[in-house]
């Protein structure tokens, strides 16, 4: 019967490798879940305030091609930045990068900023559109809570029940 | 079989150590272990496990009274000594050990797999909150507008089911774990909370658009 001495030798080292890699796969893993459920947490709350908008943008649309003609010149442009708007929102990305997450920023900026004005102009169009951006922030504030920021504080109602 | 478990239990004290180190080292408390543990038999190995762990405790225990007389007692100022002035607090000696017992090589390497770990996590949780968030956002905006309508009926519909759908639709409650699996995917791809109120939103834009 073969029988290697220096395998017999090894078994305590192999033994500790493999105790040490599962305890280190273990501590990555727990990393990993952590890292996966803040990703989500994050994401979620800045895309919720993209979907609020996309909504507002179609139901904005719906009823100008609904009360307006074509012939409507302010109707049309408005359309026209409003159809650019929701093609910002629908090609956003969802790959968390550093170019990404800047043209999110930009372009939650252009939307709020854009979309002021046109509710405004859509109201005085008394085409029965009422102001759908009021009551947006507190709404979404109390759906997603508030988003957390670097240095870990958070709003303490998201975290209650959650994961 | 035994020897890879305290293999393990030396990764998970070490991170323990990782945990607390800066806490140890604002201390000064030297922390010397033997080196070539790996060569060392099981019952060495397990009391160097008892004896760090002690040595862990009492220097934890030493660091929250020493934290909790924050204005020192009466006549401690002559004693007292800036950690910082040890050397032992800076630099790891010429073992090349940390005060964990671990090398700092490795110590290097658990950090980069850890913070690897978690930022991969990040990453692909990114895109599935994402998802959702943009889901439940659309499905606010659509009860929103209606909700503010002119359409009476549109409006009265959307306030029957409105304080139902903002708790429903909490972040706390669409993240419940129920709706995911053990590695945080969604179970089939699907959230089912939200996709319902999705639908009811739906059907109620849809009955709205054709009344206009």
């Amino acid at each position: 019967m073969d029988f290697d001495l220096d395998d017999v030798l090894d078994l305590e080292s192999d033994f500790y490798e493999e105790g040490y890699n599962q305890g280190l796969n273990e501590t990555t893993k727990q990393e990993y879940t952590d890292g996966k459920e803040y990703g989500i947490q994050i994401s979620f709350q800045r895309f919720l305030v993209m979907g609020y908008y996309r909504s507002v943008i179609e139901h904005w649309k719906t009823i100008l091609l609904a009360k307006t003609t074509e012939n409507d010149r302010k109707a049309s442009t408005l359309l026209n930045t409003l159809n650019k708007l929701a093609y910002l929102v629908d090609n956003l990305s969802f790959e968390n990068t550093e170019e990404n997450g800047l043209i999110y920023d930009s372009t939650l900026k252009k939307i709020k900023y854009k979309l002021r004005i046109i509710n405004t102009q859509l109201i005085n169009m008394k085409i029965g559109i009422n102001d759908n951006l009021r009551n947006a922030g507190t709404l979404l504030t109390d759906i997603g809570g508030r988003l957390e920021i670097d240095n870990g504080s958070s709003s303490t109602d998201v975290d209650n029940g959650m994961w | 079989m035994m020897k890879g478990w305290v293999g393990y239990i030396m990764v998970n004290c070490s991170f323990f150590n990782l945990r607390i180190g800066k806490r140890k080292r604002n201390n000064g408390i030297e922390m010397v272990y033997p080196k070539g543990n790996k060569q060392q038999d099981s019952a060495a190995l397990v009391s160097n496990l008892a004896q760090k762990r002690q040595k862990l405790e009492n220097s934890v225990q030493t660091v929250s009274e020493e934290e909790e007389d924050v204005w020192l007692s009466d006549g401690d100022e002559e004693h007292f000594q800036p950690h910082a002035a040890n050397e032992e607090d800076h630099n790891f000696g010429d073992s090349g050990r940390t005060e964990g017992g671990e090398h700092v090589d490795t110590l290097a390497l658990r950090r980069q797999h850890a913070k690897r770990g978690y930022v991969e996590g990040f990453d692909d949780g990114y895109k599935v909150g994402a998802n959702i968030g943009l889901d439940v956002g659309k499905t606010i905006g659509i009860l929103s507008c209606l909700k503010d309508s002119e359409n009476e009926e549109a409006s009265m519909k959307v306030d029957k089911i409105w304080k139902e759908m903002k708790d429903e639709l909490f972040i706390s409650k669409v993240l419940n774990h129920k709706y995911f699996s053990e590695d945080i995917e969604l179970l089939d791809g699907k959230h089912k909370l939200v996709e319902k109120w999705a639908a009811a939103a739906e059907n109620l834009l849809e009955e709205f658009q054709n009344n206009l």
